[in-house]
């Protein structure tokens, strides 16, 4: 049998959820230890060694100079580099605070400020190049699985982008907007969760992030129709991929 | 009833290298009985599959004695990368042919002239074997090949035999010529060449095979030096799933590329194919 | 073929006999929203409903089907047929859906049949509702697709009052009501069906001449109107295009699909589905090498309204039945017709 693949799995500015989804892959968690060589992961094992990864999953975004250089060391180590859920794309929640000034948001978390030396909440791609983005805050176990095995393959995994908007007219789903004229984020936010939220007759958040090609400002049109004010509409794209250049204006850039 | 979405299996006879990342894959139904059946039309595609990966359309460009298909394939997607890894001996999923191909009864006694950019040139091979198999019954023949480099030519072996064809002139043509220049290439676009063209538009036929963008330059060319829409036939690439004219992605104006192509008449499609 | 009456209040005479013998599905809401799902006694059956969100293409064409499975063992492959065979009804279709499915049923048909698409339609028995209370969204008239039916019915009813009108339209049909006690219909029951069809085809407001369809998708591809709806303020009240794929979604003659395959973690074991796509979506055009055909918005609506208004497969006729749900559920309230009719008074 080939040599197993090396996998490294890394935390930076972000809350630990995406590592946890990986936990709760329980019916495929076994396996995956017998697939691949686990050789860095702080959260799970004692001894890590972040050399020659032949996959590296990054969680979290760049919100300290020291995530900068442990960013680039990490992308000297791996051949390919994963931004592993909303964080490492674009910042995502983290990143609500590079709306306020950088000084006024350490002084409302920390009691002495002069110690703290942070950076604007980016998503890693600002600094390194990046091989393949798992959307969603955290990613659906799903499309780990796709990717861990198209790394098997060695082949692109089919990682599609298309709207929550399909998934739930799979799931037969009246649309929130039209029906119940509730703001939903949908028709611009990548599928991939299965439209759990509508699907439960929630509006969709976003946490997956822009789907390909979105069409952002025509929605936000539409919620100012439904009478949404301008600060709604702004916190809704902001929340979680206010960084993103597909919804930077709509966030208020 | 027949299942079309089944794959038969072929089996990878031999692997001839044409360029660093292009292969010609010679294939063979592993069911005889679907071999001794097979016929096919210069022109027309396969379905290619390796299972797990995926499926992927792949011209023909050309059919040995024992039905066994040449395949030239360029690496450039996961179906494409996986059938690389496979060796002489591995077998993969194999379905067709598909397709309408090009119109060789309907060109008999007319000169011809092929334009083929790049791998555009596979799916032509079959028609210039077939005109070298028949000379007597084809006009003057007319190749003109353009490539981005000389390295990047695919069916490089034949270029002395083609040189050779009775009443035939042949053109090679290349973006760029950085290394060594074996063919003596030309440097620039295939349509450089057509002021130097023997065929005149009167009696002739043009069949075009390349880029779209390629395709389309070297059309309204054609087009400004004469030749009628309706004598100008062209290969189209789209977006394949089934191959057998369902899943809808091929589609283009009225037509779908799978079934009622790829190769058209450009007087039927010339709306469609410009940048819109 | 005679035809019968049935009171509404002994439907469920009717429907308990094909319960015994066939999985019936129909609407189970009423009003717009409403979805065709299993009914298991005559309380889901809800045949008052103006229309389902997802139309009953999905009987036919699931958004996700198994093609085959397979399993790789040493460089060989083995293939695994799935078979269907369940028997199933279609409780309630209205008219529009019906004509949608002799659409479908044209298409995979033809030199290279669909095995799965035609197994499953052998199966099915089409139980019709013409429809007396069409949509504010509806111009199933002016598609020749309703209110209607006058063909592709096993079994037709129309609601006359008090009583359904019960029609055969096929043997399948006749065999399924066979050894019910059924009153035959007089004349004058046959006249009240003359009446409400008069009265719902008055009830449809939304007209449009299905004769210039065909000619407007070929006529007006460089339209500025494709950059209003793609990009720009949108176009007759509506907002720009979000691409979201909703209106080919829910559309009951959208064939569409994508095929991949999947495997599972030992590699050996595998399947080839197909999903159902949408030409509103980037991917959609998406080749090797990051090429794309349809890369613009506006690209891709145009595709889709020229493929209902005529392109689909082939045709020179338009393969919208005018269900309206496509209107119903864009986000933007972009309405089909009123593009159709913009790009008409603009020539």
């Amino acid at each position: 049998m080939a040599k197993k693949p090396k996998i490294g799995v890394f935390k930076l500015t972000g809350c630990a959820g995406c590592q946890m989804e990986i936990f709760r892959m329980e019916d495929e968690f076994l396996d995956l230890i017998k697939l691949f060589d686990i050789s860095y992961w702080k959260m799970a094992k004692r001894d890590n060694d972040d050399k020659d990864l032949d996959i590296a999953l990054i969680e979290g975004g760049i919100s300290t100079p020291w995530e900068i250089e442990e960013i680039k060391c990490i992308r000297k180590n791996t051949k390919f580099l994963v931004a592993f859920g909303d964080c490492a794309i674009g910042g995502c929640i983290p990143s609500i605070r590079n709306w306020i000034p950088q000084m006024e948001s350490e002084e409302i978390v920390y009691p002495d400020p002069s110690k703290i030396c942070s950076t604007k909440v980016h998503g890693i791609g600002e600094y390194v190049k990046v091989d393949a983005e798992l959307k969603g805050c955290p990613p659906h176990r799903k499309t780990i699985l796709e990717l861990l095995k198209s790394a098997l393959l060695k082949i692109r995994p089919r990682l599609r982008q298309h709207p929550v908007c399909v998934e739930c007219k799979f799931q037969g789903n009246a649309c929130l907007i039209t029906s119940n004229k509730l703001p939903c984020m949908g028709p611009v936010i990548s599928g991939g969760c299965g439209a759990i939220c509508p699907t439960l007759g929630r509006i969709c958040e976003g946490c997956f992030g822009p789907m390909s090609n979105p069409n952002a400002s025509a929605l936000a049109n539409i919620f100012r129709d439904i009478g949404l004010n301008d600060e709604d509409i702004k916190r809704k794209f902001r929340k979680y991929s206010g960084m993103s250049p597909e919804f930077r204006l709509e966030a208020g850039h | 009833m027949m299942n079309e979405y089944y794959p038969n299996f072929a089996i990878i006879k031999e692997i001839k290298k044409e360029t660093i990342n292009t292969n010609t894959f010679v294939l063979k139904f592993t069911d005889q009985k679907i071999a001794d059946k097979f016929s096919w039309k210069p022109g027309q595609f396969m379905m290619l599959s390796v299972l797990g990966v995926g499926e992927s359309a792949i011209s023909i460009s050309s059919v040995e004695n024992d039905n066994s298909i040449n395949a030239t394939i360029r690496n450039v997607g996961n179906v494409t990368n996986s059938i690389f890894s496979l060796k002489k001996g591995d077998s993969l999923g194999m379905r067709g042919p598909y397709g309408t191909g090009w119109p060789l009864e309907k060109i008999i006694g007319k000169d011809i002239l092929i334009v083929a950019g790049g791998m555009g040139l596979a799916p032509l091979y079959g028609v210039i074997n077939h005109v070298i198999r028949n000379r007597t019954e084809y006009g003057h023949l007319e190749i003109i090949y353009g490539a981005r480099t000389p390295e990047n030519m695919v069916f490089k072996d034949e270029f002395s035999k083609w040189k050779r064809i009775k009443n035939s002139t042949f053109f090679l043509t290349a973006d760029e010529i950085t290394r060594e220049n074996p063919f003596e290439c030309r440097t620039g676009l295939v349509t450089s060449c057509f002021p130097m063209m023997k065929t005149h538009h009167r009696n002739a036929i043009a069949l075009l095979c390349g880029p779209e963008i390629m395709m389309r330059f070297a059309a309204k060319c054609l087009e400004t030096i004469g030749f009628a829409d309706k004598k100008i036939y062209l290969s189209l690439e789209r977006r394949m799933k089934c191959g057998i004219g369902k899943c809808g992605h091929c589609q283009i104006g009225l037509k779908y590329v799978c079934k009622d192509g790829p190769v058209f008449n450009y007087d039927d499609i010339k709306p469609f194919i410009r940048p819109l | 073929m005679a035809s019968y009456i049935i009171d509404k209040k002994d439907l469920k005479i009717l429907l308990d006999k094909f319960l015994k013998e066939f999985k019936v599905y129909g609407p189970i809401k009423p009003g717009l929203d409403s979805s065709v799902d299993e009914i298991k006694s005559i309380d889901d059956l809800h045949l008052e409903y103006k229309s389902t969100i997802i139309s009953p293409k999905k009987f036919f064409l699931p958004p996700k089907d198994t093609l085959f499975e397979f399993k790789i063992q040493k460089g060989n492959y083995e293939i695994k047929e799935i078979v269907n065979d369940e028997k199933f009804i279609l409780f309630g279709l209205h008219p529009c859906d019906v004509n949608a499915i002799l659409k479908l049923d044209e298409f995979f048909s033809g030199k290279f049949k669909d095995k799965y698409y035609q197994n499953r339609r052998k199966n099915s028995i089409i139980i019709a509702l013409n429809c007396t209370q069409p949509g504010e969204n509806s111009f199933c008239k002016s598609m020749n697709a309703g209110p209607f039916l006058y063909k592709g019915y096993d079994i037709l009813l129309t609601d006359i009052d008090t009583k359904y009108l019960i029609e055969i339209g096929s043997d399948k049909g006749k065999k399924i009501i066979q050894g019910l006690k059924l009153n035959i219909a007089s004349k004058n029951d046959l006249l009240k069906k003359e009446k409400k069809c008069k009265l719902a085809n008055k009830k449809i407001k939304k007209i449009l001449d299905p004769n210039w369809l065909p000619k407007l998708a070929e006529e007006n591809l460089d339209h500025e109107i494709w950059i209003d709806l793609g990009e720009r303020g949108g176009v007759a009240g509506s907002f720009p295009c979000l691409s979201c794929g909703s209106c080919s979604l829910v559309c009951p003659t959208c064939y569409c699909y994508d095929i991949y395959d999947t495997v599972d973690l030992s590699l050996k074991n595998g399947s080839r589905v197909r999903e159902l796509d949408s030409c509103q979506l980037l991917e959609y055009g998406q080749v090797a090498l990051g090429g794309n055909f349809r890369k613009d918005r506006k690209d891709r609506i145009r595709h889709w309204m020229f493929c209902k208004f005529g392109a689909a497969a082939g045709s020179k006729n338009s393969s919208c039945v005018g269900c309206g749900r496509c209107i119903r559920v864009c986000p933007s309230k972009i309405d089909i017709t009123k593009v159709a009719k913009s790009l008409w008074r603009k020539k």
